[in-house]
Parts: structure tokens; C-alpha cells; sequence
């Protein structure tokens, strides 16, 4: 172990004082006097002692004597002078700071530098920069915002949304001391219900005029605010919390009363939402809203309400994805068809683009009449197109010998009528191709005696009614084909990124291998999305993660 | 002892139960409860506020305010506290307005200057009474003085009675400085002894030109540096244990003034938001 050195040896009689404000110069050099500084700091030091008359019966002068106490010496050696003054005199000093005294220095002048600094920021040229809790979101800086109306000038558009911003420091303090709850009244805090409206509320009302932006049977506004953080970076507003959307839909009171505000409203005012150029699959309204009480998405989130009501695709074309994508069923190269040969991703990523019939049928199905000329074909989206077509056959016989190379034109007119009696040869009649032609489902078989009144035998190609549901409306009238309508949005009150998902393959949620009706709409159940939108999927199951609360403008 | 370390383990005890609970409630309540942010901040600031009296406390010792040792347990173990309430305060996310960096750093400097104080009053103390010559901070300088007149008295001693000024002249050139002020301040803080040994060194090689008189002189000048380098090693550890309450106390107030200025830019300009 080592040697502790000795405790060196002082004076223990002299009692330091360290919470003294001053101390003697001295003491640095390690020899104080002991008069000491004054209160104030003014070195106080004279003689060493203060010399007293003595005198001796009988003596008129007397005999001055040293007073100087024994701890500092003793009487020294020379005496007072004749004139009863001390001969030792003490040499002054610049009394000097204890540390503590300086340390409360330090603190005066950090407080009054911080004072300085607040007061510059606060009155200063930039004190909206000073004060700002950080950049505003994208949505709410730049140069459309900035010239709002509400936007002031002085004050880097503050005034826009805060009252304080309009004002200076006193402005600030009046408006904090007015404010609802006040800095005063801390213990009112929890009184402040989720989603009450506030006084800055009022701010974003004036550009978002009302709360039209959610189902029409909200029972009370929610606080702008309280979802839209702001001053959180320049980038986009964050996203709302989930707590925020569970303040009503984790509430069975809120839910129930909305349920019933929802059956006092037209039907009508529901349907708002925009199609944005899309399709959007018609989901009929429950009978008490979307008003289920819930908690997170992968507990207790409703099913998705093509599942629970078991809904059916009402569009008439006819698809068997189960045929197009099974194994005996090949392209023209001889590939299997793939789920990207039609569905192709649209610029976002986020959908696809709407099927085509020339785009994605056309090169397998099409739409010739007659094996002998398959160059001939019928056009494709207009019934009445159909029939002037058959209607000019001779004509489009001509234009086809001719786009051979035929030109004489006896040549081509033999060629016309050469096919022509064919055609006849099969189907008897002009009135019976027209039907085989709209109303042929099946090459293979005879068309349906309901087709018409003489049937006109098999078709030998697909007619409409192969793809399509075509009604004969009688003798001489047009039949109707039904357009087709092929939804491309099939949860429209939630957003859905197929980009985002390519991780996945197609067949991952949409089980199509066992679809063959059209009317099967082959969506992932919920539980398909919990497997990765769940803790433990790992991935995000927050509201905002498929939902807005802005579905759209309600007017 | 026993008394120190069951006291410490109450207060870890309650530290933990705080956090615990104050981490449960900022899962459970941060984004439900709409002022969250507004409790947790008045309660970071009220924690403070109490913790900034302690230096009043330590200047009010005749009121009964509790003891000082009970003052200063909580002041750490509060003081620990308040990160966690900062941290939910400011939602775990780094600011982004010049205001809110400053009452940021502000908070990073006192606490940071407060763990390094606790650092520092735990481990000098014990680093002081094991190596010896324990003096008050203020005696420093006279016992300097003393060391200094004892030196220099050897010094002259020997130029007189001696017939070379070999050690007057070492006195002037190696050691009149050295008793002359306070060295080595960072030397002792971080225990090198490298100026001590040279300096040893010097005298101890000096001693092959000497007689056994001056031997003798140069012995006790030996001693005397050994009791200056003890003397140095208390004014550097005594003088670091106030030192970090320079930046503490001050800045301590500072963030108290920030946090007051940035209540009312909240309320101000809340208007009521969260």
C-alpha cells in the first residue's frame, strides 16, 4: 500500500470562512492579513495593531504599548512610534473573490446573458426563426401557401395558423394566459377529451372549411391537430396515430351513436367518393355503417365486407382465370400465361391498368368469322359496327381480295361471290351469320333453340356471346351486348400499393388458380393481410397504413 | 455503510418503479391522452424546479427542510429521473427549431455535468484520503507559502554554510519555480507521476556531487518536494470538485429560464393544440 503523505501542520485556530464573498490578496501568496477584505471587497488593512497610552502614576506623557495579540506575533519588536502610531504597517492588497462568490458571479452573468439572448431572439429581426419549432410540412410552406390570405407579412407566415403570430412577446404571454386550459391550470390537462376541438383548430378551418372530409355520420369533429402534428421537418406530414382513429372506433359509445346518427341520413350522402378515373367495385352500406368497434387491424378489425357479405362481382364478361392460367393452356409462343400478360402495373405502381380487349385478348381471341379468311375480322365494342359490317360483307370481301392483290376486277368479284356462297353454304342466311355472330357461345354446339326461331346450326367461331352477355331483344332489332365493367379499385374506403407488395407472389393473395366464375371476386381475406400487417408480421398495422380519414370532399 | 447502501438501494429501487411506470405510460397514454405531452412537460418541469432548490437548501441550513444527505440522494436519483421524462417529453426525437436545440442542449448540459459532478464527488474523495496530506481547499496557500519560505531557507542555508552553490543553484534553476506556484494540475487529475520522478531524479543525481552535508540538505529539499507534489495532487482534485459546479449551477438556471420562455411560447402559440 502506499504511503499516505502527513496532513501539514496549520493553524487550526484559524477558521476559514470559504463562504466569504472576498478574500484577503494576500492569500493567494499564502500570507492573508488579519484584518481582511471588507463586505464589499476594499482592503482594509492599516497597522498591525492599534497602540495603547499607558501611563504611570505620576507620568504626563506615558509610554505607548503594541497591541498585537499573540497568535499574529505578539508585540513587535520596535514598538510603537513617539506619535503613538503602530510601526508595523500592513501593505494593502486587491482583495480577491472567494470561489464560491465568483461561481455566483458566473451564474449572475449566465442568467443575464440568457435574459439577453431570450430578449434578442423575442424582439429581434428574426424571432419567428428563433421561435419556430422547426419547418412547417410540405403541405404548408412554399409559395401557394405563402400567399394565402392568411399568411402575414413580418411574420414567415406564423400568422397563418397562430393567433401569437400576428403579435410580439406580449401578445404571446396574453394569448398563453388566455389560453384553454392556461399555464396556470396544469391539473385541468386531463380534462382535455382525444380529439377536442381546440383553439388552433379554428386556424385550419379557415382553408379546410368544415369537417367534411370523413363519413357523414361523425358524431363530433375531430381535432385537426390532434392527428396533423406540424413543425415536425419539411418533408411530409406525419402520418395520424392509431390512438387518434381509436378515440371514436375503439369507443363503443362513440360507434353506437354514429350508427344511429347514420340511420337518420340519406343514403345518398354517403356515396361521395370520387373515382378519380377509376372503377370502383359498389360496395352496398351496411345497415348500421362501418361503425364496428375494433382496436387494432389484426385483432378485432372487421373482415373485409366482400368476405363478410360474401359478395359477388356483378360485371357479365365471361372469364375463367382457372382455364387461362392452368397448364394445358398456353400463349402463341408457347409459354403458360402469366398474371402480368394482362394485369400490367399503371405508372404509380399503386394499380393496374384497365383490361383491353386489343390489348389483352385480341392476340388470342380474335375476332374472324370465316376459317378461310382470317384476315377478316370482325370489329370489336359496338353491336351496330358488327352489323354494318356483316351488312357490307361483299364490300369488306372486295378490300380483302384487294389487300391480296387482286386487283382486276373481275377477279375480285369472283373471289366476292366465291365467298360469299360459302357463307351462305353455312349459314343459310344473312339473318342467321348476324346471329351466329352475336349469339354464338360456344363453337362447338348448335346455338340454343331460344336463339331464334330457325336455328341456324353451329357457329364454327366464337361469337359475342362467347365473352360477352348478349340478349336478343327479336326479330330485326340489334341484340344488346352488355358492356363490361371490370372494377379496378375493389376496397375503395382503403389504399392499396401493389408495388409495395411485389415482394409477394400474385397467388399469395389471389387464389386465382381455383376461380372459373367471373363473379368470384378472388381478394386476400384480412387474415392473409395480418400474416405480415401484424406485430408479428412485423410489418405496419397502423389505420394509416391502408386509410385516410380525408376520404375525398363531402359537399 | 450499511445504512449508505440499503439507502441506495431504496432509491434504485424507486428509480426503476418510476421509469417502469413512466415507460408504461408513455406506451399506454402518449398518443391517447391528448395533453401527454403538456403533463409530461409540466412534470419535467416541476422535478427541475425542485431539484434547483437543492442549491437554496444547502444555503438555508437552519430551516428544517430535511436533512441535506436525504436533499442530495434525491437530487441524484430525480435528477436521473428527469431524462426519462425529457426523453417522453420530447417524444425520443431530436429537434429542429434553433429555440428548442438550445432548451435541448441546455437540458444534455446539466444533466450531463451533473453525472460527471457525481463521478467526480464519488471517486476524488476516496482517490484524496488514500493519498494523504488531507488540507482544506482554502489552507492550500499557506501551506504552499510555508513549503515555498522552508525551500528557499534550505536553499540560502546552504549557500552560506557550503562551499560550492551547487544546491542554491539547483534551487534556482529546477525548484524555485515549482514551490513557487501550483503544477501539474492535469498530471495529478488523471495520477501521473512522471513531474514528480524527474524531478526526484535530478535531485537524486545531484547527490553524487555532493558532501554529506549537503546530502543532508538535499534530503530534506526531497522531503519538501514530495510535500509540495501532495499539496498540488489536493488543490487539483479539491479544486475539480468545485469546478464542475461551474458549469452545473449555471447552466442549471439557464435551462430554468429557457424552459420558462418555451411554457409560454407553447401556450402562446398553442392556442389549445397538443
Amino acid at each position: 500500500m502506499k504511503d499516505q503523505l502527513p496532513t501539514p501542520d496549520f493553524d487550526r485556530s484559524q477558521y476559514e470562512r470559504p463562504n466569504q464573498n472576498w478574500v484577503c490578496g494576500w492569500a493567494c501568496e499564502g500570507k492573508s492579513c488579519r484584518v481582511g477584505p471588507s463586505a464589499s471587497g476594499a482592503c482594509r488593512a492599516t497597522f498591525e495593531c492599534r497602540p495603547v497610552l499607558e501611563k504611570k502614576p505620576g507620568e504626563e506623557k506615558g509610554r505607548w504599548r503594541c497591541t498585537r495579540p499573540t497568535e499574529h506575533g505578539g508585540p513587535c519588536a520596535t514598538g510603537p512610534a513617539p506619535s503613538g502610531c503602530c510601526a508595523c504597517a500592513i501593505p494593502k492588497c486587491q482583495p480577491q473573490r472567494s470561489l464560491r462568490n465568483r461561481r455566483g458571479q458566473l451564474c449572475l452573468a449566465v442568467i443575464a446573458a440568457t435574459v439577453a439572448f431570450l430578449l434578442i431572439g423575442f424582439f429581434g429581426p428574426w424571432r419567428w426563426q428563433f421561435i419556430s419549432p422547426g419547418p412547417v410540412s410540405a403541405n404548408h410552406h412554399g409559395v401557394a401557401f405563402g400567399s394565402t390570405q392568411h399568411t402575414r407579412r413580418g411574420s414567415e407566415g406564423c400568422a397563418a395558423c397562430h393567433l401569437a403570430g400576428a403579435g410580439d412577446v406580449r401578445t404571446w404571454v396574453h394569448l398563453a394566459f388566455t389560453a384553454q386550459p392556461g399555464p396556470l391550470e396544469p391539473h385541468r390537462l386531463h380534462q382535455v377529451t382525444v380529439g377536442e376541438m381546440s383553439g388552433i383548430d379554428a386556424s385550419c378551418l379557415r382553408c379546410h372549411a368544415e369537417h367534411k372530409f370523413h363519413q357523414p355520420n361523425v358524431v363530433r369533429d375531430h381535432s385537426c391537430s390532434a392527428c396533423h402534428r406540424e413543425h415536425q421537418g419539411a418533408g411530409r406530414m406525419p402520418a395520424p396515430a392509431d390512438a387518434q382513429c381509436l378515440s371514436c372506433h375503439g369507443s363503443a359509445t362513440e360507434m353506437a351513436a354514429s350508427a344511429e346518427k347514420g340511420k337518420t341520413l340519406a343514403a345518398s350522402v354517403f356515396d361521395y367518393r370520387k373515382s378519380e378515373g377509376r372503377v370502383l367495385f359498389q360496395t352496398p352500406r351496411p345497415a348500421t355503417g362501418y361503425s364496428a368497434v375494433f382496436h387494432s387491424f389484426a385483432t378485432d378489425h372487421p373482415e373485409f365486407q366482400i368476405h363478410q357479405q360474401k359478395l359477388r362481382e356483378t360485371n357479365t364478361l365471361r372469364f375463367n382465370h382457372q382455364l387461362h392460367l392452368g397448364d394445358n393452356f398456353t400463349k402463341l409462343n408457347g409459354q403458360k400465361l402469366a398474371c402480368a400478360d394482362c394485369h400490367q402495373p399503371d405508372v404509380a405502381g399503386a394499380y393496374f391498368q384497365p383490361i383491353a380487349f386489343n390489348k389483352h385478348c385480341a392476340s388470342c381471341h380474335s375476332l374472324q368469322f370465316d376459317a378461310h379468311n382470317p384476315e377478316l375480322q370482325l370489329p370489336h365494342g359496338n353491336p351496330a359496327g358488327v352489323r354494318a359490317f356483316l351488312h357490307s360483307l361483299p364490300t369488306q370481301y372486295a378490300d380483302l381480295a384487294r389487300r391480296r392483290g387482286t386487283t382486276e376486277t373481275n377477279a375480285v368479284a369472283a373471289f366476292v361471290g366465291t365467298q360469299i356462297r360459302r357463307l351462305r353454304d353455312l349459314a343459310f342466311t344473312g339473318e342467321n351469320l348476324e346471329r351466329q355472330v352475336f349469339l354464338a357461345a360456344d363453337p362447338t354446339k348448335p346455338l340454343a333453340t331460344a336463339a331464334g326461331p330457325s336455328t341456324p346450326g353451329r357457329a364454327r367461331f366464337a361469337g359475342c356471346a362467347y365473352c360477352h352477355e348478349v340478349k336478343s331483344t327479336g326479330a330485326d332489332a340489334l341484340p344488346l351486348v352488355t358492356k363490361p365493367i371490370i372494377p379496378d379499385r375493389w376496397l375503395p374506403r382503403g389504399n392499396f400499393h401493389h408495388a409495395k407488395h411485389a415482394i409477394s407472389a400474385c397467388t399469395h393473395c389471389h387464389d386465382m388458380a381455383r376461380s372459373r366464375d367471373t363473379a368470384e371476386i378472388m381478394l386476400p381475406t384480412k387474415q392473409t393481410c395480418v400474416q405480415c400487417h401484424s406485430p408479428a408480421g412485423g410489418v405496419s398495422q397502423s389505420c394509416s397504413t391502408c386509410h385516410s380519414y380525408h376520404t375525398g370532399t363531402r359537399h | 455503510m450499511k445504512g449508505f447502501a440499503k439507502r441506495r438501494l431504496q432509491w434504485i429501487a424507486a428509480l426503476v418503479v418510476a421509469t417502469v411506470v413512466a415507460a408504461l405510460g408513455y406506451v399506454r397514454w402518449a398518443e391517447e391522452l391528448q395533453r401527454f405531452t403538456y403533463l409530461t412537460g409540466w412534470l419535467l418541469f416541476a422535478l427541475m424546479l425542485v431539484l434547483t432548490a437543492y442549491n437554496t437548501r444547502k444555503k438555508l441550513p437552519f430551516l428544517p427542510l430535511g436533512k441535506s444527505e436525504t436533499w442530495l440522494e434525491f437530487h441524484i436519483y430525480a435528477g436521473y429521473f428527469t431524462a426519462v421524462l425529457f426523453l417522453a417529453h420530447v417524444r425520443v426525437r431530436w429537434p429542429t427549431g434553433w429555440f428548442e436545440t438550445v432548451l435541448f442542449l441546455l437540458y444534455v448540459v446539466v444533466a450531463l455535468s451533473g453525472i460527471v459532478g457525481l463521478i467526480l464527488t464519488r471517486g476524488l474523495p476516496k482517490r484524496l484520503t488514500a493519498h494523504g496530506g488531507e488540507v482544506l481547499f482554502e489552507r492550500i496557500p499557506f501551506v504552499r507559502r510555508d513549503l515555498h519560505e522552508k525551500s528557499e531557507a534550505l536553499a540560502l542555508q546552504s549557500a552560506t554554510t557550503q562551499k560550492t552553490p551547487i544546491i542554491a543553484e539547483f534551487y534556482a534553476r529546477h525548484l524555485g519555480d515549482y514551490f513557487a506556484r501550483h503544477r501539474h494540475f492535469f498530471h495529478h487529475l488523471l495520477e501521473i507521476r512522471s513531474p514528480l520522478n524527474a524531478l526526484l531524479n535530478k535531485l537524486t543525481d545531484l547527490k553524487r556531487f555532493l558532501n554529506t552535508d549537503e546530502r543532508a540538505v538535499a534530503e530534506q529539499l526531497s522531503d519538501l518536494v514530495r510535500q509540495k507534489d501532495g499539496l498540488d495532487y489536493q488543490r487539483a482534485l479539491q479544486l475539480t470538485l468545485r469546478l464542475w459546479l461551474f458549469v452545473h449551477i449555471p447552466a442549471t438556471y439557464s435551462l430554468m429560464l429557457w424552459s420558462l420562455a418555451h411554457i409560454i411560447l407553447v401556450y402562446g402559440f398553442s392556442g389549445g393544440t397538443r
